[in-house]
């Protein structure tokens, strides 16, 4: 099924230059409706308002984690479905297992390129 | 103060009694008596002094010992975690000035492009803003090590204040606990950016998706 380029598309992360340069890559890659939120629990909020089609989040947040907020999604009978990608410096295998316990569709360590997040995000939405 | 007199004045009251006690005419019995009198007194008032000077010394033990069990229960704080903040802040002065250079690089990439062929250029540009973009990331990743450093200083901080209060000296200054902050304790998952030559590389996570 191709992918649908107009999909909302939710970048969560504490840094707003790291929004910044994941938004820009978005948009190179022909994504132009992202949205942003400034950790797990505002991410919570809006996706329980709006209907985002991938969710990319940093794990190292406050007051809630990408890590709560990933459970959370995948707890949730409505936004379990969401392809969620973990985009982090939290580098340790345990990190990436737990990730993947809980459900997360992908997992990029920073620092990382264009060509990383493209072909992670095709792994879990399809080629574009 | 009175302790302080009590000597002096029973010495004087021993030395006026002496001259009232001992007539001109005494004889060596009477006077030898009045000799042990004025030691005895003497030996009363000494102790006496003995008496204080022994509570005085033994109220400061107390405070000593108090204090110092009071220090001793005090989490320990190892000092090593100084010299990991100091390795911190070594790598992002690195890191910074890596992603510095690598900005400038493509900057100039971009300067130095052919502009006749506008495709091209245009391809040139894309490419170099692009990873200009990605260069940028260092500021996530440096701000990041910057707060564990900073939640160390909190922490020697804390412990300073804390060691002020039970010695006594006054400081004015509250205490600056950043227990909201404190994500480790809360999610032990959280380490923070690996180090050179530690951490999991995006090719190793990748084959745990595939």
């Amino acid at each position: 099924m191709a992918v649908d380029m107009s999909m909302q598309i939710l970048v969560v992360d504490d840094y707003k230059t790291m929004i910044r340069i994941i938004s820009n890559l978005l948009k190179q890659l022909g994504f132009n409706n992202v949205d942003s939120a400034a950790d797990g629990a505002e991410a919570l909020e809006k996706m329980r308002h709006g209907g985002y089609g991938l969710v990319i989040s940093d794990w190292n947040m406050e007051p809630m984690t990408g890590f709560e907020l990933l459970t959370e999604v995948r707890a949730d009978a409505k936004l379990k479905p969401t392809p969620f990608i973990m985009v982090t410096a939290e580098s340790k295998t345990e990190n990436v297992v737990a990730a993947k316990k809980a459900g997360v569709n992908n997992y990029i360590v920073k620092p990382f390129n264009a060509a990383t997040l493209k072909s992670k995000m095709v792994s879990v939405i399809g080629d574009f | 103060m009175a302790q302080n007199n009590a000597l002096p004045r029973a010495i004087e009251h021993a030395l006026s009694h002496l001259g009232d006690t001992i007539a001109p005419e005494a004889n060596l019995a009477e006077v030898l008596g009045a000799f042990e009198t004025i030691i005895t007194t003497l030996q009363d008032s000494m102790n006496e002094c003995d008496t204080h000077i022994n509570a005085g010394l033994q109220s400061v033990k107390e405070i000593i010992q108090s204090s110092s069990d009071e220090l001793a229960d005090l989490p320990l704080w190892n000092i090593a975690h100084l010299k990991e903040a100091k390795e911190e802040v070594s790598i992002v002065v690195n890191a910074t000035e890596c992603a510095a250079n690598q900005i400038m690089a493509h900057a100039e990439t971009i300067l130095n492009a052919d502009s006749s062929v506008p495709e091209a250029y245009n391809n040139c540009v894309t490419d170099a803003v692009m990873q200009i973009f990605e260069a940028c990331t260092f500021q996530d990743i440096t701000g990041q090590r910057l707060s564990r450093v900073t939640e160390e200083f909190n922490a020697v901080e804390s412990q300073v204040v804390r060691s002020m209060k039970i010695i006594g000296i006054d400081n004015s200054a509250t205490d600056s606990v950043s227990t909201d902050k404190d994500r480790s304790k809360r999610d032990p998952l959280l380490n923070g950016p690996a180090n050179e030559g530690e951490g999991v590389a995006q090719e190793d996570i990748d084959a745990l998706f595939d």
